[in-house]
Parts: C-alpha cells; structure tokens; sequence
C-alpha cells in the first residue's frame, strides 16, 4: 500500500501496524493526518452540518475494519470511500430539503498561495456558483481531482466506477466551469 | 479559453498541480506548460479553483481518537475466515448425509417399500424407492397409493422387527415375472450415491395416468 505522505515520516501502513498492536497514538497521527481532507470533501461536496460528526463517523467504521484493510487503495481513498457512503446515505434519510446551498464568498479557504491575495471575493462567488451547476458526479469528480488532488484511479475507487468514467466526467466538469466563467 | 490538443497533458494537469508527478515527468509537463498558451492558462484556472474551496470546520482529533475501537480487537480475525470456517463445516456436513444416505440405502432400508409400491400399482410403476409412496400430491391423486403407502409402512415395520434379507424374499415371492423385471430395472437406475436433487414428480406419473 502506498502512503499517502510523501517525506521521511512513517507510512500510513506502518501507523495502522502500529495501533493494531495497541499503540493508540498511531491512531492520533492517522487522524491528524486525513481529518482536514475529509472534513473539505464534505464541505466541498455540498454538506454544511455536523461536519465534524460526519468525520467521527467515517474514522469509527474505518477504524472497525481496518485489520481486515488490504491495502488495495490508499488509505485515504478508502476514508474518501466511507464518507461518501455516509454522505449519501445521510441524503437518503433526510426528509427535508437538504441544506447544501452555496458557498458564498466568506467561505472560500485563504490558504495557500499568494494568488489568493489577488483574487477578489466576486470572483470566488463566480467560481463556486459554476461549480454548483455541475451534475453530483461532475461535482464529485471535479473536488477529488482538483481540490483534493487523486488520481484517476483512486476517484474510480471511491465512486465505484471505471478509471475511463473518472476522466470523462472530470473534462466535462472543467468544461462546464469554464463556460460558467466567460 | 481554448483548450490544447494534448489530452495526456491536460489529463495530468491536476498531478502537476498537487505535485504528484515524478521527476522526469514533473521536467516534461513543465516544459511543456512554459510553451503551451491553453495549458499554462488551465493550470492557472486549477489553482484558482482549488484556491477557492470551501473553509471546512477544523476536527478534534482527540475527541474522534476516543470513540475509536482499541487496535486489538479490531486486530481479530477477519469475517471473511469466519465466513470460509462455515464453508468448510456445511462442506463436511453434506459429506457425512451423502455418506450416511449411501449407507442406508446399501442396507436395504427402501426396498420393502419398493416391493409393495410395485405390488399396489400393478407392476408397470417405476422403481424410485421413496419418491413417489411419499409425495403428497401423489397420494392425494392415487388413493391406490395410500393403500400402499400403509403397506410401505408394515413392510418397513416388519424390516425393522426382522432381517432385511427375508423380508426382500418374502415380497419378492408374491411377484410376477414382470413385476420383477420392472424392480430390477428401476434398481439399475439408482444411483450409487443418492443425488442431493428432488426427484422430478413426473416420474412414474404418466405411467400412473395410463394405467388408471
């Protein structure tokens, strides 16, 4: 299994080998290190409440299970895996109309860069407006490959799709944003 | 904004951005940004779209690492070898009923009822030792057959009272020549070990409909 972490810190693998052992504070390193990318995808794929539960969630199922993981996928798209199945169950359950709206512009992160120093709020809400007309697979799509970063691959495994699928509802996302920001 | 012909570039444009690639390729897609018009302005258009995500609440780690199970016994076998035990003994289990059904029919157990099934119908039924006296449809259609389905049970009776083999000789004496040939015929077709498969209710039924 490849870890998700590149540099001289320890595997992915080696922490979960390590808290099957009873060493609880591999556990705390493995929370530490995917707690944020979840908590965005949910963010970023509509979700606006109890985000956080929703994250307890995703490492409580994962963490039951994960003598049994294999390794086949990263660790992280395999949490990537269980939250979406817990987003989209979430969305079954409700009765209500869901309260995905919008982000609006004080939401955008100001992280990263100095680009974002230049960008102006107007811009921001276009940005995330365009990303609202996508289809929920287009929008999926887009989110794992742009704002998380996975590859073809891996966003197959968490959609359950084929790595073709992946690539061409990724381009048809770009496309749509790009025709939203003329 | 118009879009460059290199769909592997524009494919691994992301990769480029999250510094994903290897080396080599890392040198390639950037040689190639630093020319490409279309490309340098899709790369510019990611990090402006991944600038602009959505602020998502931070986690406590400490309160989720507290609900997790311990290592240890999320360390427990895995279902699946449970699942492969289970296979294993219902394997083993179907092994010793085919074996204890094969020995039961070596024993002889059927054939008194065989006997007076053949008696009952005239001799033209067709010899399947416990389908037919013990399918309800049957006897509800062949009254004939609950007459020797009581046989069938005193015959069995006595089986059980006495030794198999006069039994087989007394039932076999009060048979014509034909009946005989029928009972040996329909003994050929027995299979040595007893199929796991229903016994299809049309056997002997035209045969039963014919002689009516």
């Amino acid at each position: 299994m490849s870890s998700f972490i590149r540099g001289g810190t320890e595997s992915d693998r080696e922490l979960i080998n390590r808290w099957l052992a009873g060493d609880a504070r591999a556990a705390t390193e493995l929370v530490n290190r995917h707690s944020d990318a979840l908590a965005r995808f949910a963010v970023s794929s509509g979700e606006r409440e109890e985000i956080e539960e929703l994250v307890q969630d995703t490492f409580v199922r994962a963490f039951s299970s994960l003598g049994s993981f294999r390794g086949e996928s990263s660790l992280r798209t395999w949490l990537f895996t269980i939250e979406r199945r817990l987003m989209m169950d979430r969305r079954r359950a409700e009765r209500r109309v869901r309260t995905t709206v919008p982000v609006e512009a004080e939401d955008a992160s100001t992280e990263f860069d100095a680009l974002d120093s230049v960008l102006a709020a107007e811009t921001e809400t276009r940005i995330r407006k365009a990303i609202d007309t996508l289809s929920p697979t287009q929008r999926e799509v887009f989110v794992l490959r742009v704002e998380q970063g996975l590859s073809y691959r891996e966003i197959a495994q968490v959609l359950g799709t084929s790595e073709g699928a992946a690539r061409v509802h990724y381009h048809n996302a770009i496309r749509g944003v790009k025709e939203c920001l003329k | 904004m118009t879009e460059c012909n290199n769909e592997e570039v524009r494919d691994a444009l992301p990769d480029l951005l999250h510094g994903r690639l290897g080396e080599i390729d890392r040198v390639t897609m950037t040689a190639h940004v630093d020319t490409c018009p279309d490309c340098r302005a899709e790369l510019e258009l990611l990090r402006t779209l991944r600038a602009a995500a959505p602020l998502a609440p931070g986690i406590d780690a400490a309160r989720v690492v507290s609900l997790l199970p311990s290592g240890t016994v999320a360390s427990r076998p895995a279902p699946v070898m449970r699942r492969t035990a289970f296979k294993v003994a219902a394997a083993l289990a179907l092994v010793l009923a085919g074996t204890w059904a094969f020995v039961a029919a070596r024993r002889g157990d059927n054939v008194p009822a065989v006997a007076s099934s053949v008696d009952a119908s005239g001799g033209k039924q067709a010899a399947s030792p416990v389908g037919i006296a013990s399918t309800p449809s049957v006897r509800a259609a062949n009254p004939e057959f609950e007459g020797s389905e009581r046989r069938s049970v005193a015959a069995q009776g006595s089986a059980d009272r006495s030794d198999a083999s006069l039994s087989l000789v007394s039932g076999i004496k009060d048979l014509s020549d034909d009946q005989i040939e029928l009972l040996l015929a329909g003994l050929d077709e027995i299979e040595t070990i007893p199929s796991a498969e229903p016994q299809p209710l049309g056997i002997g039924m035209d045969e039963i409909g014919e002689e009516q």
